[in-house]
């Protein structure tokens, strides 16, 4: 019995000996979070710089970018989409009511900082050359440059364009990193001039062209890439002789991957397309967005596609029914929730009858190429529609499509487009010349003889049918600062109506006391 | 050599009486008058001297008393004491009577027991037998209704699914309601793991082994637990052994399960006619042939049909065939017993219980043994072991939410003209509309099941170094493991998507404790009594989880991931905390008068950052039993009378992320086949605790013999230091950063009453209980200034935490049949904007109690438990998609379809029928701001149970010691106005399997 207390009396103490030897260090509690490492760590290495990189890329997937509004929204808020009230979404967006508008704002700062940590990092790096790291910056300029760019054209007027009554500047610049709690709270961000933005954006694609290598990937960021958006950035900003001259360089080294009537639809249907400059690319069946929110399932109700229209205006199929076409072989797939307009059907040069009801047929097609990307949609549904199908789950799975970004065709529409406009580089033959590249590369006749607000018209027409569906026309129809018809409704949005821009969320306008000025009507 | 020195010293003892000469020796033998077991270890006492014995293992004892003692007195714990008179006696056989009464003043209090007397804060004990049988799968919903400041609320009705407690009401803006759960001193993890399905990882642990509930309410009571202790501390003791006779116990029951209720949806006519009202409406200008054929059309039906043979078309009841009615069943045996050396208690159940919804069934075993064993007469050990396998089916598109293969959420959507089967009887697979698949045929191939197994183990050694000194030490381990799998069936729409989606995970989680703590207790000069103790303790609680998806399966016949031809993903994570923590608590009782408690815990934790490691948490407690006083002694109506009063600090840490106090780089985003890295959060290196700093005051009194009793209680908690995700410009590339800013004050009123209405001679017993509480909060600061949170409008510096502020609701304008919605000039308009937005109600609900009574007559006996809540608005998921009246092509529900604008003039509530986009142009949607909410004010017949008990003379002939038989029902009635499922949720309502009814019949056996 006595050993027994012995026993006990010595634990005891051995007890209060480790108790205190755990109060007087605090490695007690400490614990390593296995799925994360500390950010001192994160960007000493070149891997880490891809990854931080790849991190940014990867934004550019998601819905609120390339992945479904930044076209989508193009489309709806304009006159090539409307909704089809399938799973009910966007319909608010295709009657432009308040609110339903771009939503990049939160999620490109965020990428906007994660470019500019990387950037203040490079000089760091110890594992990178010095030309490594030239191309590190290049990329990152670049995608500072896309993201900037995206933010100004949503969230302001374009130059050029402006309801000065409306104008509320351009957007805040991101061109520092925030890395600590305090300089977080502390930050303040103002809405910068239009010009400023603009300026900032010429700057990184100045440093990005000079430092990018030429395009083997267009997932990723190229010297013709970065052209390809200077081209478009310079069109936007009315800057017609920045145009012309990022439009020939990049002409010149791409001018060639334009497709034409005989390999459009091959190329349209590849994963990549071959035209693209860059495209948002997913490998990957987990990186889709899945059956609500992809852009697959946006545009189309279809799994699988009919097969490449015959020019034929019987049997756009070999060997269907029209029967047969109401019901798609691969079954339903997606929602469909957006489809062309009639005019756009018209511009396309699609013939269609009863289109959005039970008897939905195309009767006829057009010589344009171009209207191979579209088809009827499933009827089971609800009453088919004529769906694009330019976003058809290309990548090998259902809902997983690249999106191209920028493509070659552009610079020639941009191009064309300087030399149209009146100034000191206007060139009306050659603005004819572009324009005839596209019209014969995608089976149709040249014109000749336009010149004035009718070559322009023919230039914008072409951008319409030409970039139908992937997030062109409420820019083209903004930049210029058009009104815009309606075709479901009859109505005129006229252009001076403030829901062409959308609301700065709120809690940023909140926060900032002041120095984010929200925009009209919000 | 113990047993040498006892020997002795009974010698001795005999040699002394011998030397007297004239004492004689009772013998005798002690009873337990409720089962007729010997009692071993009775005290038995000369009474007013030190001469006593204890019974022995049989319940023998033989005393040698002098000839001037008058009486023996036999006490022991949980029965009445007895005293009876010598005379001329030498044999005294004696059965003692239960002490319910006494039971129920020993509180646990965390650490260690107090006397109810003692208690100077606000704690609330349910004694298991309150619940028992209850089909229930975890025990929290066994507090619903039956303890003041307690407000429970399933989240949906999932066997074994979350449920959402509150203690005193949500007071923290990212810390949730969660108490601490601890189980014969091992505090859980108590986490819900949302896999496949819901997994609450309390429902391991069988309520019918639980001996009795304490809820912890006050800051400081709670204090002792330090920074997991703010939402208050529940703290569970398992049922334990009884020295005697081994007592074995078995009990069944089984029964039936059925929804609450269905909705009651239109007929094909009625849903055509108002798909027609409402297209027509958007679209005024088509004609009506245009309109009938697209109605038409949409439900797959030609449009040559006559109007006769549109009325002639089925309705297809998709809810019928959606739920059904499940079997629950019990099955359990018990044995407990022991000697004056060792007690034990051991049982094991298994319990199945289906759902609603064939897809969530729920099936449990588990086994708990509880041994203590005294090595001596200073050493105690103790073992507890709690097993449990818990095999739960998953629905197959989640808990929630508005899959449209869910059958929950799909079945009252879908329109009543689809037919179900074709007419072969398969699966018709061309469902139109937005609702294109087939919910039966999806429940039906798609598969699932989520297993845990669980453990809930601790070993103790208690070792008195003097009577007042002793040291115990205590290892616990808490220890789950799940493992899971899903299947989307490739027959099924979301399955083709893929081919075939398999996922399995596997989760293991681990929480290892262990206490030591030195007590010290004495009563000094009879009056000055002590008990105190110090301890450290420490915990580490860890979690990791593997999965993987994969898609491509050869058929659905293959359900093994193994089968699967593309890989879909794999992830691994991991995540844990650990605490170290310093305790104690002094405790001065002067002549159970005054009771002044002092406790403290200075807790560390990992999850704080490094400049906040530590913090204190203190708590005081006063308690004055004024009926003790001399001006009192004599009134004989005044049973108890005390006075209480507590204030303390306790903490909450549980919003905190584990790291959340770190600048970190997760990884997760891909691009082109390269994996991205980013900066997911900014450093706080000051990220620390919520404070709750509370004063709570109470009268605890019983009066009349005790034929009233009960506790009135007032408190406020001061809840400072909030964690806040404090949001940031998203220009700083962050959107919002852990800290601690903002206060909460949060009050109530807690009044429970006891009331013994009858007690007659004739053994008709009555007794009602009625609790009732009070609590709401306000927000006293935010940061900054601020006085209301720039990305959250509700959150607002002097409106409750869980105010909704939208734009009130002005019904539906009776000229036009569009709705109507009040702006800040109360003027009306159709287009409400942000500046409209009011106050218009809390999504808790301030006032909620329970009414329970009891009654029982010769064996028979009756246990009814109403239920209540009143002041809060919710918005139903669910019910809002069911009120849409045509817009969409969706299922309406009856009182919204008659209630729906038809006529000019007509003054109602449900707007016009509208088509398409279902806002009218330039206007706003009918079901927005307040239209989205619903009062949930409900009180609901939560359980109630009849029973007979055979009386124990018919079973002494049968050898069955004892026989109950009872009737069992729950969630019976309700009386609400609430329109959807039901008012009782937690979370979303859209697309959950909703709470149930049930019946069960019972037997309890005892041999």
């Amino acid at each position: 019995m006595k050993n027994l207390k012995y026993i006990y009396i010595k634990s005891l103490i051995g007890l209060l000996v480790v108790a205190t030897s755990i109060s007087s260090c605090k490695d007690q509690l400490e614990i390593q979070p296995l799925d994360q490492i500390d950010a001192s760590q994160a960007l000493t290495t070149s891997a880490g710089v891809s990854a931080s990189i790849a991190t940014v890329y990867a934004t550019l997937k998601g819905e609120s970018f390339y992945g479904n509004r930044l076209i989508g929204l193009a489309e709806a808020l304009a006159d090539n989409g409307q909704a089809t009230n399938k799973s009910g979404r966007y319909l608010s967006e295709s009657n432009n009511i308040r609110g339903a508008h771009f939503t990049n704002w939160t999620a490109s700062y965020v990428a906007l900082n994660r470019i500019n940590i990387v950037l203040e990092a490079l000089p760091g790096i110890a594992d990178a050359t010095s030309a490594r790291k030239l191309q590190f910056e290049g990329e990152l300029k670049f995608l500072r440059a896309l993201y900037h760019f995206d933010l100004v054209r949503t969230y302001a007027y374009i130059p050029g364009a402006v309801i000065a009554s409306q104008d509320k500047g351009g957007v805040p610049i991101l061109l520092k990193s925030i890395n600590t709690a305090a300089a977080a709270l502390s930050a303040e961000t103002p809405r910068a001039p239009r010009a400023q933005v603009y300026k900032a954006i010429y700057d990184d694609l100045d440093n990005a062209i000079a430092n990018l290598g030429n395009i083997t990937n267009s997932s990723l960021a190229s010297k013709q890439a970065a052209q390809a958006l200077y081209s478009r950035v310079a069109l936007y900003n009315k800057d017609f002789a920045k145009v012309i001259s990022v439009s020939n360089d990049l002409i010149t080294a791409r001018g060639s991957t334009l497709l034409n009537a005989n390999n459009y639809f091959a190329g349209f249907t590849a994963a990549k397309n071959p035209e693209s400059l860059f495209e948002v690319t997913y490998v990957l069946e987990s990186e889709g967005l899945g059956v609500n929110v992809s852009l697959h399932t946006l545009f189309s109700t279809l799994r699988t596609r009919m097969g490449v229209p015959k020019r034929d205006s019987t049997d756009n199929y070999a060997g269907r029914t029209a029967t047969d076409r109401k019901i798609p072989i691969g079954g339903t797939g997606g929602f469909g929730d957006l489809v062309p307009t009639s005019p756009l059907i018209s511009a396309l040069g699609i013939t269609v009858t009863g289109n959005g009801t039970n008897q939905t047929l195309i009767t006829n097609r057009s010589s344009d190429i171009r209207n191979s990307m579209f088809e009827v949609g499933s009827s089971l549904r609800s009453n088919p529609h004529i769906e694009c199908t330019k976003f058809f789950g290309k990548v090998g799975f259902v809902n997983v499509d690249n999106v191209p970004v920028l493509r070659i065709a552009e610079a020639y529409l941009n191009r064309a487009e300087a030399y149209a406009e009146v100034g000191p580089q206007q060139n009306i033959d050659l603005a004819l010349a572009d324009v005839n590249r596209i019209r014969t590369n995608r089976g149709l006749p040249a014109v000749s003889g336009l010149s004035g607000q009718a070559l322009i018209d023919e230039i914008l027409l072409q951008r319409r049918i030409e970039f139908a569906f992937e997030g062109h026309r409420f820019f083209d129809l903004k930049r210029r600062g058009l009104d815009i018809f309606k075709p479901v409704s009859n109505n005129t949005l006229q252009f001076d109506n403030f829901v062409i821009l959308p609301g700065i969320p709120q809690g940023d306008v909140d926060a900032s006391k002041g120095i984010i000025i929200q925009n009209t009507g919000y | 050599m113990k047993r040498k020195l006892l020997a002795f010293l009974l010698l001795c003892l005999f040699a002394i009486t011998s030397v007297i000469a004239q004492n004689k020796t009772i013998t005798g033998k002690v009873t337990a008058r409720e089962d007729g077991l010997p009692l071993p270890g009775v005290s038995v006492k000369v009474t007013g001297t030190q001469i006593g014995t204890q019974t022995d293992a049989n319940g023998n004892f033989a005393i040698s008393v002098s000839p001037s003692a008058k009486t023996l007195e036999f006490s022991y714990i949980g029965f009445s004491t007895q005293t009876t008179t010598i005379g001329t006696k030498v044999l005294i056989n004696i059965a003692l009577d239960l002490d319910a009464k006494q039971l129920s003043e020993i509180i646990v209090t965390g650490y260690n027991v107090q006397q109810k007397r003692e208690i100077g804060g606000a704690i609330t004990k349910v004694s298991g037998a309150q619940f028992e049988n209850q089909p229930i799968a975890s025990f929290e919903k066994a507090l619903q209704g039956r303890a003041a400041g307690v407000q429970v609320a399933s989240n949906n009705g999932i066997p074994g699914g979350a449920i959402n407690v509150q203690i005193r009401g949500v007071n923290s803006f990212s810390g949730g309601s969660q108490p601490l759960y601890v189980v014969d001193g091992v505090q859980l993890n108590g986490a819900t793991f949302a896999g496949y399905t819901q997994t609450n990882t309390l429902a391991g642990i069988n309520s019918n082994d639980i001996e009795s509930i304490e809820v912890l309410k006050d800051a400081a009571s709670s204090a002792i637990y330090g920074a997991q202790a703010a939402n208050g501390v529940v703290i569970i003791t398992t049922k334990k052994g009884k020295a005697g006779k081994t007592n074995f116990k078995a009990n069944i029951y089984s029964g039936t399960v059925d929804p609450l209720r269905l909705i009651d949806g239109l007929n094909t006519q009625e849903y055509i006619s108002l798909r027609r009202d409402a297209l027509q409406n958007a679209n005024p200008r088509a004609s009506a042939t245009a309109v009938r054929n697209a109605i038409l059309t949409e439900i797959n039906q030609p449009t040559t049909l006559t109007d006769d043979q549109i009325a002639a078309l089925p309705t297809y009841d998709w809810q019928r065939e959606a739920f059904r009615t499940g079997i629950v069943q019990n099955y359990e045996m018990s044995a407990s017993g022991g000697n004056d050396k060792t007690i034990f208690f051991t049982s094991g159940a298994f319990n199945t219980q289906e759902g609603t919804v064939t897809k969530v069934d729920f099936q449990r075993a588990t086994f708990k043994s509880s041994i203590e064993h005294k090595a001596n007469d200073k050493l105690t050990i103790n073992s507890n072991i709690n097993l449990a396998n818990i095999i739960q089916k998953t629905p197959s598109l989640g808990t929630d939410g508005s899959f449209l293969g869910s059958p929950a959420f799909s079945s009252s959507l879908i329109p009543p003209a689809i037919p179900i089967y074709n007419e072969d009887g398969s699966y018709n697979r061309t469902i139109p509309g937005i609702l294109n698949q087939n919910i039966i045929l999806v429940n039906d191939y798609n598969s699932g099941d989520q297993k845990t197994n669980q453990l809930i183990g601790s070993v103790s050694a208690n070792y008195k170094f003097t009577p007042s000194l002793s040291f115990k030490t205590f290892v616990s381990a808490e220890y789950a493991s799940l493992l899971g799998q899903s299947y989307r069936d490739p027959r099924t729409p979301d399955g083709a998507t893929f081919n075939g989606l398999g996922q399995v995970f596997n989760n293991q989680r681990s929480n290892i404790q262990t206490t030591n703590t030195l007590t010290f207790a004495k009563t000094f000069n009879k009056v000055h009594k002590f008990n105190s103790f110090v301890g450290f303790e420490y915990r580490y609680d860890k979690s990791s989880t593997i999965s993987a998806q994969g898609t491509n399966y050869p058929s659905f016949l293959f359900r093994n991931i193994s089968a699967a031809g593309t890989p879909y993903g794999v992830n691994q994570t991991f995540t844990g905390y650990k605490q170290l923590s310093y305790l104690g608590r002094v405790q001065y009782n002067y002549d159970d008068k005054y009771i002044v408690n002092a406790n403290f815990r200075y807790a560390g934790s990992s999850r704080f950052g490094s400049e906040n490691l530590f913090g204190f948490f203190p708590g005081v407690t006063f308690a004055w039993n004024v009926n003790q006083e001399n001006f009192l002694k004599d009134a004989s109506w005044v049973n108890n009378l005390k006075f209480r009063a507590s204030y303390g600090q306790t903490g909450r840490d549980a919003g905190i992320g584990n790291f959340a106090a770190r600048s970190l780089y997760s990884s997760g985003p891909v691009y082109a086949n390269i994996s991205g890295i980013f900066p997911s959060a900014l450093a706080n290196p000051a990220l620390a605790w919520e404070r709750v700093t509370g004063l709570d005051l109470g009268i605890d009194f019983s009066l009349f013999k005790d034929r009233l009793s009960g506790s009135f209680g007032v408190f406020q908690n001061d809840n400072d230091d909030l964690l806040l995700n404090q949001p940031l410009l998203s220009t700083t590339g962050f959107t919002s950063i852990a800290t601690n800013v903002g206060s909460i004050r949060a009050k109530g009123i807690e009044v429970e009453l006891t009331t013994q209405n009858f007690n007659t001679k004739s053994g008709f017993r009555w007794s009602t209980s009625f609790n009732f509480t009070w609590t709401n909060n306000e927000i006293t600061s935010i940061y900054g200034g601020l006085d209301q949170l720039p990305s959250n409008p509700s959150l607002r510096v002097g409106s409750p935490l869980s105010a909704v502020y939208t734009f009130p609701y002005a019904g539906v304008n009776p000229a036009t049949g569009r709705p109507l919605y009040t702006d800040i000039n109360d003027n009306l308009t159709y287009f409400p904007v942000a500046a409209d937005r009011r106050l218009i109600g809390q999504s808790t609900a301030p006032w909620f109690g329970g009414l329970t009574n009891e009654l029982s007559f010769k064996g028979f006996d009756a246990n009814i438990l109403f239920q209540y809540q009143y002041g809060q608005i919710l918005q139903d998921g669910q019910e809002t998609f069911l009120r849409e009246v045509g817009r969409r092509q969706f299922n309406t529900y009856r009182k919204a379809y008659d209630a729906r604008w038809t006529t000019p003039g007509q003054i109602t509530h449900i707007a016009r029928p509208y088509g398409g986009a279902g806002t009218e142009p330039q206007g706003f949607t009918p079901i927005g701001g307040q239209a989205l909410f619903q009062k949930t004010d409900y009180i609901r017949l939560r359980t109630a149970q009849i029973g007979y008990t055979v009386p124990a003379s018919t079973l002494s002939k049968i050898k069955v010691s004892s026989l109950r038989v009872y009737l069992q029902g729950s969630n019976l009635w309700t009386s609400t106005q609430f329109n959807g499922y039901d008012p009782e949720f937690s979370g979303t309502a859209t697309g959950i399997v909703p709470q149930t009814k049930n019946y069960t019949f019972g037997l309890q056996l005892g041999l």
